[in-house]
């Protein structure tokens, strides 16, 4: 490395964008050159320079004793809007109840497909049972069995809406189960 | 939102000179600023800095009356040498013997820099504002803003060397 380029690498190396080998290199020069020493400490007061120089600059006192003042809150004011905002707030959650208790009653009014596949298809006495279950809910349901000497009733509640199958059939056609 | 206008008026003040250059345009300049932000205070967003969104509104007003003037006048560097005078601080009696001659000195060589480099600068060491705030802020890129406030520095550099080859 000759005197001359290094000399050059200076504002690489102020701005931090050497490589660490030609960091390194410059740094060994540093201590043999006395001008690449002197601007490099100019370069480190340079800010703290700057920042001394403006910080004797100050707004003019006139402008300063006319900032706007930010006004405080009148309390009047501020008990309306906490007032109105309160309504607002309620209205909304009153809404959202309403809109949710009647999604809730729209969806328990209504079969759902499962049923209404269940209750499309006329009851064939001679059906298996078992073929007729694959169509139950998928859902966690209670089913409830009652058998007499004339009938079987079968309920299905689903644990999902709570909607009740009730299946009639007569017990001395209704085949038995596993 | 409340701005504690007291707080930044000095800062504002000092951007809108560094844009200027003239102090009487610098104090309209700032009037403007605190009443526009005044007015437009609940547009602040809590999380962005107060700071910066004033000196936005300061960088904003300048460019549009710097639009509208086509910057056909510009004030003679000598004048805000006087106005420096006009608007330091009571310096200490310390600051007066070490400080003041070097700090005009140094103020006088920052505002003959050109625009950009000047308002970089200005924005970067004096008020302290991260490249992306300034990048943001003049409406270009960070590796902008640190290339030319490279250059800006290079530029000091090589007036302070002179001056002090030519008064050792």
């Amino acid at each position: 490395m000759n005197q001359k380029q290094p000399c050059q690498s200076i504002d690489d190396y102020i701005d931090d964008l050497l490589d660490p080998n030609d960091q390194t290199a410059f740094e060994a020069h540093l201590s043999s050159c006395e001008p690449c020493r002197e601007e490099l400490e100019i370069a480190t007061s340079l800010d703290s320079l700057v920042q001394e120089a403006w910080a004797g600059i100050a707004a003019p006192r006139e402008i300063r004793n006319k900032l706007p003042q930010t006004p405080k809150r009148d309390s009047k004011i501020h008990n309306q809007e906490s007032h109105v905002s309160f309504r607002v707030s309620a209205l909304v959650a009153a809404a959202t109840i309403v809109l949710a208790l009647g999604l809730m009653v729209l969806h328990m009014t209504q079969p759902n497909e499962v049923t209404q596949r269940l209750d499309s298809q006329p009851v064939k006495r001679d059906e298996p049972t078992q073929q007729r279950k694959r169509l139950l809910p998928t859902a966690p349901y209670e089913q409830v069995r009652v058998e007499s000497e004339s009938a079987i009733v079968e309920t299905v509640q689903t644990g999902r809406t709570g909607f009740t199958l009730i299946h009639v059939f007569p017990s001395r056609k209704f085949p038995a189960e596993d | 939102m409340e701005i504690d206008y007291e707080h930044y008026s000095d800062g504002l003040f000092r951007f809108a000179l560094s844009l200027s250059r003239d102090p009487h345009v610098a104090e309209d300049l700032l009037q403007d600023c605190l009443l526009k932000a005044h007015r437009a205070r609940n547009q602040l967003n809590q999380r962005s800095s107060t700071k910066a969104w004033l000196f936005q509104i300061m960088f904003n007003l300048w460019r549009d009356q710097a639009r509208q003037k086509q910057q056909k006048h510009r004030p003679e560097i000598q004048s805000i040498d006087d106005q420096f005078e006009v608007y330091s601080r009571e310096p200490s009696p310390v600051e007066k013997v070490m400080a003041n001659e070097t700090s005009r000195q140094i103020f006088l060589w920052m505002q003959s820099l050109p625009d950009q480099q000047r308002t970089v600068l200005f924005l970067s060491v004096v008020e302290q504002l991260n490249h992306q705030q300034i990048a943001d802020m003049l409406g270009t890129s960070r590796d902008s803003v640190k290339s030319t406030l490279s250059q800006a520095r290079k530029q000091l550099r090589k007036k302070i060397k002179a001056a002090k080859q030519s008064n050792p």
